[in-house]
């Protein structure tokens, strides 16, 4: 009778402990996107290394936080000397590096690249589990669906202002895509929602002006440093056809990968919209 | 001059004037969008702006224009060129010159001078194509065979393409690197008049010093010899032809990037026309180099379904096998 709470406290201290040494310690991403997801639920010193793209502040959000990680360059060798125990990769994982993770047998976590809103909550409970911090992710998660919830509700489609993102070299983003997720959930019509446009489509500058949508949406700054592509935002026929209150500034970091920044994007455009006033007041 | 000789060239100009107008107009009417144009144009008039009037003004006027004034300066500079070395197979883009311009125009570019000073772009390809010119005229301008300056013009151009490669790839910004099919290739899409403003002053000032040198050429072609006993001043007849062609595929490389092979391809198809003078081929070349940059502008719009083909792509298709044809015509001759 002694015995029993002895071994029921043995028993329930082993249980206890079980989660904690699953916990992987040397976390290595591949992709810049799983480094975002990595560095916001894991703690510092469980992270090996992330991508040297996660330092690049006009592609990352955490870059400031990345410049206190190891970052690789997506080399097999990098990732052997990280000795990681668990490899997360995306879907545009450095292929040298995740075939050398495959060929020792390290334990590889595929993530995918979620295309709605609600996916975007799902992937950080499932890496959160992964990574052995669920209690993180729940929070996230929470703050990231609050950020939404706060938002004022859609417009019917029919009252939905219509608006195209311009991308350097004349692309648009369409249907089945992140971006068109977050342009319904901000109360947008997607220019591109048409009946011939593919997810990624080239949009050329004359159609873009001559189909005159209601906000135009870049995703570039500033000029700095210079490049075609951001010169053509400030084309004169892009700034005789769209003056300040229509056009919209989403950076890309916002939304080049599916993570909790996506709320942003989305508070971006529902400012913009709001901005907007009436569907057919003044242009 | 004989009158029938005038009467002739006065035809032939008028028909590449009149062409040029032609294709002037089918320009401004070809695009993706089927443009109302008299409507449009009415809106202009009116000062009124709408979707139509601001495609036709800010795109497709801007585009048409840019056609012909650097179709021009191509096609002079070919001529000039092949004037002055002496050599059937100078042109801008074939021997280095418009490559090394691109250069110059995407270090002005791309080093954030041309957002601080807007004519640092147009400078930046001048200053590459006078580097250009005068190392190839040191290079191979007074003697060696045809060949030669073909060869040293690959060189440049090679060094050209692989010093621009070197600038984007060291530029920040993302996009650089892509960037470089545009300096490479060519192309007049989406150019606006800000642009047309930039490029036209020097390119207009390197055909007016181009104009007078027709005497000068003719002379040239007898021979340097005889060309000075004729009293034309040659040191000072290379230094102007030079800054002319300079100016003229420098400012036109720093806004559209590298078109290539119509300074080759116009020149040989009007010299039998103008009686294989040097001289009166400036005119003809200036306006047949329009014609070609414009009808091919043209046909990559009318052909394009998802991007469009860069203009000096479909300039290498139809230039490339001429210049192929005119090298083996010219060994059989020199054999």
């Amino acid at each position: 009778m002694g015995r029993r709470p002895l071994l029921l406290a043995l028993l329930l201290s082993v249980l206890a402990a079980e989660p904690a040494a699953a916990r992987p310690q040397r976390i290595v991403s591949l992709d810049l996107c799983t480094d975002q997801l990595v560095l916001a639920l894991a703690a510092p010193e469980q992270i090996a290394a992330v991508s040297w793209l996660a330092r690049d502040c006009t592609l990352s959000g955490r870059c400031e936080q990345a410049a206190g990680v190891p970052a690789h360059h997506g080399t097999g060798e990098e990732l052997v000397a990280a000795e990681a125990d668990l490899v997360v990769v995306g879907r545009h994982a450095a292929r040298g590096a995740l075939a050398v993770a495959r060929a020792r047998g390290l334990p590889v976590l595929e993530l995918d690249s979620p295309v709605t809103l609600d996916g975007i909550g799902e992937q950080i409970m499932r890496l959160g589990d992964a990574l052995g911090q669920p209690a993180r992710a729940a929070a996230l998660m929470a703050s990231f669906e609050q950020r939404l919830k706060d938002l004022p509700a859609p417009p019917p489609p029919p009252l939905r202002p219509l608006a195209a993102l311009y991308q350097a070299h004349g692309t648009t983003i369409g249907p089945g895509t992140l971006v068109d997720s977050v342009f319904r959930r901000a109360g947008l019509a997607n220019l591109a929602d048409g009946a011939d446009t593919a997810a990624r489509g080239y949009l050329p500058l004359e159609e873009l002006v001559w189909r005159a949508p209601d906000l135009l949406v870049v995703e570039q700054e500033g000029a700095d440093p210079p490049s075609l592509a951001e010169g053509m935002l400030r084309h004169p026929a892009l700034l005789a056809s769209f003056g300040p209150a229509r056009r919209a500034v989403v950076p890309q970091r916002l939304w080049i990968c599916a993570g909790p920044d996506v709320a942003l994007a989305v508070e971006r455009l529902v400012a913009a919209r709001l901005a907007l006033g009436e569907p057919d007041g003044a242009r | 001059m004989a009158p029938a000789e005038r009467r002739r060239d006065r035809l032939l100009l008028a028909l590449l004037a009149g062409t040029v107008l032609l294709l002037l107009l089918a320009s401004a009417a070809t695009g993706r969008v089927s443009l109302p144009l008299l409507p449009a144009l009415g809106e202009i008039a009116a000062g009124r702006t709408t979707p139509a009037s601001i495609i036709l003004l800010e795109l497709r006027v801007p585009r048409a224009l840019l056609g012909a004034l650097v179709g021009a300066s191509l096609g002079l500079a070919g001529a000039a060129m092949q004037g002055l070395l002496r050599n059937p197979l100078a042109e801008p883009g074939v021997v280095g010159v418009s490559g090394l311009a691109a250069f110059g125009a995407v270090v002005a570019f791309y080093t954030g001078l041309a957002a601080r000073f807007t004519y640092a772009l147009p400078l930046g390809g001048i200053a590459g194509a006078f580097a250009a010119v005068a190392l190839l005229y040191a290079l191979a301008g007074r003697r060696g065979g045809l060949l030669s300056l073909v060869l040293a013009g690959m060189a440049l151009n090679s060094m050209a393409g692989a010093l621009t490669a070197l600038a984007l790839n060291l530029s920040p910004n993302p996009y650089a690197s892509f960037e470089i099919v545009f300096w490479l290739m060519g192309s007049l899409a989406d150019r606006s008049l800000d642009m047309v403003a930039l490029a036209a002053p020097p390119m207009l000032l390197g055909w007016l010093l181009l104009a007078r040198t027709g005497s000068a050429l003719d002379a040239l072609s007898l021979g340097e010899d005889a060309a000075r006993s004729l009293g034309f001043d040659l040191p000072r007849v290379r230094l102007r032809i030079i800054m002319a062609t300079a100016l003229a595929v420098g400012a036109a490389v720093a806004v559209t990037g590298v078109i290539g092979f119509v300074g080759l391809v116009v020149p040989h198809l009007l010299r039998p026309l103008v009686g294989y003078r040097p001289g009166r081929l400036l005119l003809p070349s200036a306006l047949g180099g329009a014609v070609l940059v414009l009808a091919s502008d043209i046909a990559i719009r009318l052909l394009a379904t998802g991007p469009e083909l860069k203009l000096g792509v479909l300039t290498a298709l139809l230039g490339a096998p001429f210049f192929f044809w005119l090298v083996v015509s010219l060994r059989r001759e020199e054999a």
